[in-house]
């Protein structure tokens, strides 16, 4: 077997628990619904709420982006779906995620739901604008489709234990999807600080690139922090040096795991940054971080670390007794 | 021991699981060799290289959801302004007042949108209603209101004002509010 199949084998087939992937589903899957029966609660222009203004858009600013004229060839090649048509697809994709959620017909619904979103989301990017805060989600929800992501915390694996026949606890299926959004978040850093380095240099680190943005933002949002932080260029230095850090250096999670305790907090923190300054939502992809939780480890870890304060409560005094 | 916990990579799993496997490897191969030629714009070489303009074959977001994520990329240097619009009223003894969104009762969009972007762009109509809406919360009358750019200088020390633009200009008479409305 060649290095690269060994390597693959080991980093993305070794048998994992299939719970850890059904947290997965739960948090990615909850998170979207939630967003998407209440889409002004977290974002300012959320594709899911504004489909009637898009709908609204002259054909001339009509401009389908592959996936969704992919998806769209059956009907015709450039079909633009009517407003009815889309608010059907929002439906039937809730409807979906609700099943996804419950994980009952866990794979199908999930897929209809990454169908749907993958939809709705790149019908309201085929207007000239785009951003970035759904793709990793839809990839994630294309992801479990394809694993077993039902087989725990699931109708599914409960209807398969009355049946007699329950899912393995762990399968050697249920660990690529969370490795993949691994690497998938490492190559979105990667591609953040690449972008910046390609277009900028390291001019970008000067500290006035940061405040201009930041400027920028404040004055269109009306958000006083912005404004407030833009006014301090060696913070701004400092800031834009760590944010570029974190962003090149994000991939080291891939080989050194513990890492992962540095720099997903660090993201985090600048994603939160960026929205109370500039009001960019990444909300999305908080649940995604859970791909860097080892959650079974830590539920298997958490009886054992109570047995031994227990353990210490009671052998303590004794100890202290001997002592005396 | 069960055929779900396969580790060893030397046994290999059993029949049943192989399409799902391959169908996982497909997965991984596409997204990831998707999101490295979108991620490090290996199609979409920059405009400032017009040689290589024939490459440029997927800028984003052609590849979406597979995307090269390069907002605010681009760099700025000490000097550059940015425009800082606002709406300032007259009052009869000529004082200055500034019209912020919380002094007429509006959101900062609702303000933004609605009312200082259309009065930038010449919509006399908006200026008596605004005044209107100014007086009626505490403020005096005002006899006219203009819009005005103090831009925004990214400097070392923080930010620093430019020089004051004056854009359009709203006399304030019952007729201009009506011949808007």
């Amino acid at each position: 077997m060649s290095r690269l199949s060994q390597f693959v084998e080991r980093r993305f087939f070794a048998a994992a628990p299939v719970r850890d992937l059904a947290i997965l589903r739960l948090l990615v899957v909850g998170t979207l619904l939630f967003v998407m029966l209440f889409p002004y609660a977290l974002f300012t222009f959320p594709v899911w709420g504004r489909l009637d203004l898009l709908a609204a858009l002259p054909d001339s600013q009509w401009e389908p982006v592959p996936i969704v004229r992919l998806l769209l060839l059956p009907f015709c090649d450039g079909f633009r779906p009517p407003l009815a048509a889309m608010e059907w697809v929002l439906r039937a994709s809730i409807c979906a995620g609700a099943f996804a959620l419950a994980g009952l017909f866990t794979r199908t619904t999930l897929l209809l739901f990454a169908l749907g979103n993958l939809l709705i989301s790149g019908y309201g990017y085929s207007y000239h604008e785009h951003h970035h805060i759904e793709a990793l989600t839809v990839l994630a929800l294309l992801a479990l489709a394809a694993a077993p992501s039902g087989d725990a915390l699931a109708l599914d694996a409960w209807l398969a234990r009355r049946r007699g026949s329950p899912p393995a606890a762990a399968s050697e299926l249920a660990r690529w999807p969370l490795e993949l959004m691994q690497w998938l978040f490492a190559l979105c850093y990667l591609s953040a600080a690449v972008c910046k380095l390609g277009a900028s240099g390291w001019q970008w680190l000067n500290g006035y690139t940061l405040q201009g943005y930041l400027l920028q933002e404040g004055v269109f949002w009306g958000t006083s922090s912005s404004v407030w932080l833009a006014r301090h260029h060696g913070l701004c230095v400092v800031l834009s040096w760590g944010a570029l850090l974190v962003e090149l250096l994000f991939p080291l999670v891939l080989w050194q795991r513990r890492l992962a305790l540095l720099f997903v907090p660090a993201a985090a923190a600048i994603h939160l940054g960026i929205w109370v300054t500039m009001r960019a939502p990444f909300w999305l992809y908080l649940p995604l971080y859970a791909v860097f939780v080892p959650w079974s480890r830590l539920f298997n870890a958490a009886p054992e670390i109570a047995r031994a304060q227990s353990g210490f409560r009671r052998t303590g005094p004794r100890l202290q007794e001997g002592g005396e | 021991m069960d055929h779900a916990l396969h580790i060893s990579p030397d046994a290999p799993p059993p029949p049943s699981r192989w399409r799902q496997r391959r169908l996982a490897l497909a997965v991984i191969g596409l997204f990831l060799a998707l999101q490295t030629i979108a991620g490090l714009k290996l199609l979409a070489p920059s405009k400032r290289l017009p040689q290589l303009a024939p490459l440029r074959l997927a800028p984003n977001p052609t590849l979406w959801p597979f995307l090269a994520y390069d907002m605010y990329s681009d760099h700025w240097k000490e000097g550059r302004a940015i425009s800082r619009p606002s709406v300032v009223g007259l009052d009869a003894t000529g004082a200055r007042h500034t019209l912020t969104p919380e002094s007429v009762g509006l959101s900062f969009r609702e303000f933004r949108d609605q009312w200082l972007n259309p009065l930038r762009g010449g919509a006399t109509a908006k200026a008596l209603p605004l005044a209107r809406r100014w007086s009626e919360r505490g403020g005096v009358a005002l006899m006219e209101l203009r819009c005005e750019d103090v831009p925004a200088i990214v400097v070392r020390d923080g930010v620093a004002d430019g020089e004051r633009i004056i854009g359009p200009r709203y006399p304030l008479t019952e007729s201009s509010g009506e011949a808007g409305q």
